[in-house]
């Protein structure tokens, strides 16, 4: 089951909704509401970028189920060298206050 | 006065259902993601919980990375990231020595004793290792609020 795009879908319409219930027949009701769709819009769109990766991590170990089969040790490297990245800006950051690798990807 | 309140039953209906959709969104979301949950064998729930860490490590990355984010926050996320990795590498490291034991017992070079005591062992790290990966992501989380 895909859900990379529904929270842009829900993100849009919170958008939209918000410019809907802007209109001064809904007075400060409607003001209230459009503030309130327009935060709830910003929330889904920045969204927990883990949850593509978890149905990504999701999809391999029903993958890995379905074939009967354990993880190999190309798979176990290929985490560890992402953990060791990752790792290395927490350990950058603790020791100097300045993120190991600022500006490239963790 | 009557298109006023055609305006007010639209934005109503249109707010209603954004909250359906919005809630939608996030249920599905919840039931999609649950890699370990999803997992068989235990050499396969110590991989998607070392997956699950990963992603975690690399989501408080990009927050260690972030200007807008707090100091203290980034403090937090990277003492909380350093201490889980130092349980969860132990339970990688007993899940590919189990996984060696496992191949020579299926190749018939070891007796299944050894494979009895290292999925014991496994058991153990995977458990710990739970905790510490779950401890991450709600840090992480709580910082994304």
């Amino acid at each position: 089951m895909s859900t990379v795009p529904m929270p842009l879908v829900a993100a849009m319409l919170l958008r939209t909704v918000a410019v809907v219930a802007k209109d001064p027949g809904l007075g400060y009701r409607g003001e209230a509401l459009s503030r309130i769709l327009e935060i709830g819009a910003a929330l889904v769109e920045q969204g927990d970028g883990a949850v593509d990766a978890l149905n990504a991590l999701n999809s391999e170990i029903a993958s890995m189920v379905e074939d009967g089969r354990n993880p190999g040790k190309a798979e176990w490297l290929a985490l560890k060298e992402r953990s060791e990245k990752a790792d290395a800006v927490f350990r950058g950051y603790l020791a100097s206050g300045e993120p190991a690798g600022s500006g490239t990807d963790a | 006065m009557r298109m006023h309140d055609s305006s007010r039953g639209v934005g109503l209906f249109f707010a209603v259902m954004t909250a359906i959709t919005v809630l939608t969104v996030f249920f599905l979301q919840g039931c999609a993601v649950n890699p370990v949950q999803q997992a068989e064998t235990l050499e396969q729930k110590a991989y998607a919980t070392y997956g699950t860490f990963v992603i975690f490590q690399e989501r408080g990355a990009a927050l260690v990375k972030d200007p807008a984010v707090p100091e203290s926050a980034k403090r937090a996320i990277s003492q909380a990231a350093v201490e889980a990795k130092m349980v969860v590498d132990p339970m990688v490291e007993t899940a590919q020595l189990a996984a060696d034991i496992r191949e020579a017992v299926e190749a018939g070079t070891t007796d299944g004793e050894k494979l009895l005591i290292v999925n014991y062992n496994l058991a153990d790290w995977l458990g710990k290792a739970t905790t510490e990966v779950n401890e991450l992501a709600a840090a992480v989380k709580e910082i994304r609020k």
